[in-house]
């Protein structure tokens, strides 16, 4: 520090520079996150011409109207079965082929071992949309358009490598001599991996299915170009449609379908936070 | 050798025949999936990129013409610069923004699980939800911004009917999206960072701006550059924000390589010229991983092992 | 219990063509306390997995109570392993890692909760078995995996380094209480350290291993008053043996060995070596008056109430062929 820079007001700045820096950009952080949301819930409870006329932010009365309006749409519990379907089996089936995977990166030696490991990465760094138009033709000419087992394969396909690299980190970590003292108890393979490895795993385990069902219940880009009947379309898709399936836009129903697409995905995350968090600080999720 | 005694189960003694196979039969069924599909996709893509196809899906082999057309083409061109111009932006904006709310994240205290909990948020969002928030919020009437500008006494903007506006906005949603997984990422690099040495470089005489360019930065390189890596994936493939916030208008404003894709296979059914598009993409998120990991990960392999 | 005895013959283990463990035999008696000792690396960790069955054998065979276990899973070969680390599944109970194994095994119910109350009472675990490992401390987490391994009654326990993670303190105590468990239970045991105290004093039988390969056999003081080479004599005894190199000689009172120095050191008439060798002169520091000559010390310096002293002397002791490896006193 030069001497000048010592008086009594600069060491004041220096003391509250930093912590006036701090409490901005976490205000910031808070402001910017939480906008979206929050206004759209706003607008979701208020009268749809309110959203147009009215100069505040609050709504005058806070109304339901749009919530029933979105849940007695025709087809509303189609497109959240049809949600609710594809996120199931595509958290389930790639957790499992997960977990036999990386089970086998993290606890053998073999060889192309690490060749393998690398094929399993070269997934994540192809961006889905790209495939979108290659899939739909190919999957037209197998005649699987508008079936449940295309957004099943495309699915898992895509979340599989996701889950792989999660769990490999997570079992490499767990230390051998674990595993051998379970051998020397007795327990083969299944039972080494049921009652040591995914127990002691858990917050991988459980950080992979979020992050699976998150990718599930988000997607939008196949379902765009796998599915084009109404009956098949998943929430997302929907939503996107309303825009142009609404004739004058209700803005409070368009916010209110919003908030019911995203509300059941965020209370997952948010009982599960903790793990989630800390497996992404403690860097084992890396896209 | 020759041993008698029959071996009584599977594991690590080892003369079970089947032994060897077992990494392969466990890593493998998820691999040949994976591959089987996407691996599949990618090839078929390629090849249709070499066809012409009508309206019909029959395909004509025409080697690299649709390549050539595409690259000819002015609209194509302006999505690439569009895109490139987006990408960068949206880098520079998106990293700074991370690295800004995970410093802020590593040095608060008193609430840091609700921060830390509140700034994932985002990532649970589809990028269609995305969209339609960040429309209401910038919607001319009725949108969140207009109506605080009302209260202020300022004129409406019409955000999203402006070219430029429109872009920035897109931007925006970008961000919005893709910075809390990055700044967790980068924050979970800054924690591994031996406090002493912040102490030890104060006691040094290094002021806070010193300390984080000469420390911190470096000390993370290999989270930086998976948080790039992650940026710039997502930037390179926005789709469905875009699509669902401006269907890439005004004007084309925000008409980027993947929407003009779209726009090609699906709405004007020239499959050929959308898997060129495909090819354009894949050859450039790729090669962005590639630089990206050989700087900063590969080069900094010591440092991300001994911090973990 | 306590049947059973370990053979190895001729026991060898590569590593993609690299040799790791080069030709062991070794017979551990039934009910003994055999202990590997020898500095990190030296093969001593390898052959108690190989024993634990945990690492294949490339080639020569263990037998554990006369039968070739080569190819018995581990689970199946009779014993029971303490780790380094411990090793507790940090996410149960630790009844329930004591009771892992015997539900593994499908052993009945009763059996179980007999032989963990058993095993409880012995290590005086009985307050701790709800809790999880994470909530006791080194010493305590030290005796579950003790008692872990009680459970399974084994034929033969092993230990791998078991006390390498406790403070010093702690260190003698369970030292004392291992050794008290086996007089009390005379399971033959096999006993994994880099430390030469903790197989001087649990030891029956103590076991030196060096570049991987056996250096000398014997009882813990056999051993020490009679080193098999320059290895054994400097690796055991703390502070270490003089060693002081001459060449033996013969006047007319005998043989002797003659220092570079000058100095003329008695030599046992049963020592080997012929006139006119060069020989290492080894002299335990804490004998050093013996049949020697007396000398003139420097103030020592203090190792809890020992003394130490450091300095030159004459003095009684065997003679050492100075060429490492097998050595003539091996049994």
């Amino acid at each position: 520090m030069r001497v000048q820079e010592s008086g009594p007001m600069a060491l004041l700045f220096q003391r509250l520079g930093p912590k006036v820096l701090i409490w901005f950009t976490l205000t910031f952080l808070v402001i910017w996150t939480a906008t979206p949301i929050i206004w759209a819930i706003l607008s979701s409870f208020k009268d749809p011409l309110e959203i147009y006329e009215s100069k505040s932010l609050l709504p005058e009365v806070w109304r339901l109207d749009a919530y029933r309006k979105v849940l007695s749409m025709p087809g509303f519990s189609t497109w959240l079965m049809n949600s609710v379907i594809v996120t199931v089996v595509a958290t389930i089936v790639p957790l499992i082929l997960a977990i036999l995977a990386a089970y086998g990166f993290a606890r053998y030696a073999f060889k192309f071992r690490h060749v393998l490991l690398l094929l399993y990465l070269i997934p994540r760094i192809i961006p889905r949309v790209s495939l979108i138009v290659p899939l739909n033709d190919l999957m037209s000419d197998l005649g699987l358009i508008n079936t449940y087992s295309v957004l099943f394969i495309t699915y898992i396909a895509s979340a599989v490598p996701l889950a792989t690299w999660i769990l490999v980190g997570f079992f490499g970590s767990i230390p051998k001599e674990i595993e051998e003292s379970a051998t020397l108890d007795g327990a083969n393979m299944w039972n080494r991996l049921r009652h040591v490895m995914l127990p002691m795993a858990w917050p991988g385990v459980v950080t992979a299915a979020v992050l699976c069902l998150r990718e599930a219940w988000n997607e939008f880009s196949f379902v765009l170009a796998l599915v084009n009947q109404t009956d098949m379309r998943t929430l997302p898709y929907q939503l996107y449609m309303l825009k142009d399936s609404m004739g004058i836009q209700d803005y409070a129903v368009y916010n209110a379908f919003t908030i019911l697409t995203v509300l059941p995905l965020l209370l997952v995350y948010l009982l599960l936070e903790r793990k989630v968090v800390d497996s992404i600080v403690s860097g084992a999720v890396k896209s | 050798m020759s041993h008698t005694t029959p071996m009584v189960e599977d594991g690590p003694t080892g003369a079970d025949r089947l032994k060897p196979f077992v990494p392969y039969l466990l890593v493998l069924p998820g691999l040949l999936f994976v591959m089987g599909v996407l691996g599949y996709a990618v090839v078929g893509g390629i090849i249709l990129s070499l066809n012409e196809t009508d309206m019909f899906m029959n395909k004509t082999f025409v080697g690299l013409k649709n390549y050539i057309d595409v690259f000819a083409d002015p609209r194509f061109q302006a999505a690439m610069l569009r895109t490139l111009s987006f990408v960068v932006i949206s880098i520079v904006l998106g990293i700074f923004m991370s690295m800004s709310f995970a410093l802020v994240l590593y040095k608060v205290v008193r609430g840091r699980r609700f921060f830390r909990g509140l700034s994932l948020v985002p990532y649970f969002v589809s990028g269609i939800a995305t969209a339609v928030m960040f429309r209401f919020i910038f919607t001319t009437s009725g949108g969140f911004v207009n109506t605080v500008l009302a209260q202020l006494g300022l004129p409406a903007q019409s955000w999203l009917g402006d070219p430029t506006l429109a872009f920035v906005v897109a931007i925006m949603a970008n961000c919005w999206f893709m910075v809390p997984f990055a700044s967790l990422i980068l924050l979970g690099g800054i924690q591994t960072i031996d406090k002493d040495l912040y102490d030890a470089a104060a006691i040094d005489g290094a002021n806070p701006i010193q300390i984080f360019f000469r420390i911190t930065l470096p000390l993370i390189k290999p989270m930086l550059g998976v948080s790039l890596i992650w940026v710039s994936y997502i930037s390179f493939s926005t789709f469905d924000i875009v699509l669902a916030l401006t269907s890439g208008g005004p004007l084309k404003a925000t008409e980027l390589v993947s929407i003009y894709m779209y726009e090609l296979a699906f709405r004007q059914l020239n499959f050929g010229q959308g898997a060129v598009l495909m090819v354009v993409l894949l050859v450039f998120n790729t090669v962005l991983s590639l630089i990206y990991i050989k700087i900063f990960v590969m080069g900094d392999r010591r440092h991300s092992e001994a911090g973990k | 219990m306590a049947e059973g005895y370990v053979e190895y013959r001729n026991l060898r283990k590569s590593f993609g063509g690299l040799e790791i463990l080069h030709g062991v035999d070794l017979t551990i008696p039934e009910g003994a306390f055999a202990v590997l000792v020898g500095p990190s690396g030296c093969g001593k960790s390898t052959l108690l997995r190989m024993t634990a069955g945990l690492e294949d054998v490339t080639s020569g065979e263990i037998n554990i109570a006369g039968r070739m276990v080569n190819n018995v899973h581990a689970k199946n070969r009779g014993i029971a392993m303490v780790f380094q680390s411990y090793a507790l599944y940090p996410h149960m109970s630790v009844e329930d890692n004591m009771s892992f194994g015997l539900k593994m095994r499908k052993t009945p119910l009763h059996l179980i909760t007999d032989r963990i109350k058993r095993a409880a009472a012995i290590l005086k675990l009985g307050p701790m078995l709800d809790r999880l490992p994470s909530q006791l401390s080194g010493g305590q987490r030290q005796r579950v995996a003790m008692g872990r391994a009680l459970t399974r009654e084994p034929e033969v326990f092993l230990f791998d380094e078991p006390l390498s993670n406790l403070d010093a303190k702690l260190r003698v105590e369970m030292r004392a209480e291992i050794k008290a468990l086996h007089q009390r239970l005379k399971t033959t045991t096999i006993y994994v350290t880099h430390d030469q105290i903790e197989a001087m004093t649990m030891a029956d039988l103590v076991v030196v291993m060096h570049d991987d390969r056996i250096e000398q056999v014997g009882e813990p003081l056999a051993i020490y008053d009679r080193p098999a080479n320059l290895f054994v004599a400097e690796f055991l005894g703390s502070p270490a043996m003089n060693l002081i190199p001459g060449t033996i000689a013969q006047d007319a009172d005998g043989r002797f060995v003659q220092t570079e120095a000058g100095l003329r050191l008695p030599l046992e008439p049963e020592a080997n070596g012929t006139v006119g060798q060069a020989v290492v002169y080894g002299i335990r520091p804490e004998k050093p008056d013996g049949r020697g000559r007396g000398g003139r010390y420097p103030p020592g310096h203090c190792v809890g109430k020992d003394r130490a002293v450091d300095g030159q002397h004459e003095a009684a002791g065997g003679v050492l062929p100075r060429r490492r490896g097998r050595a003539a006193a091996r049994r």
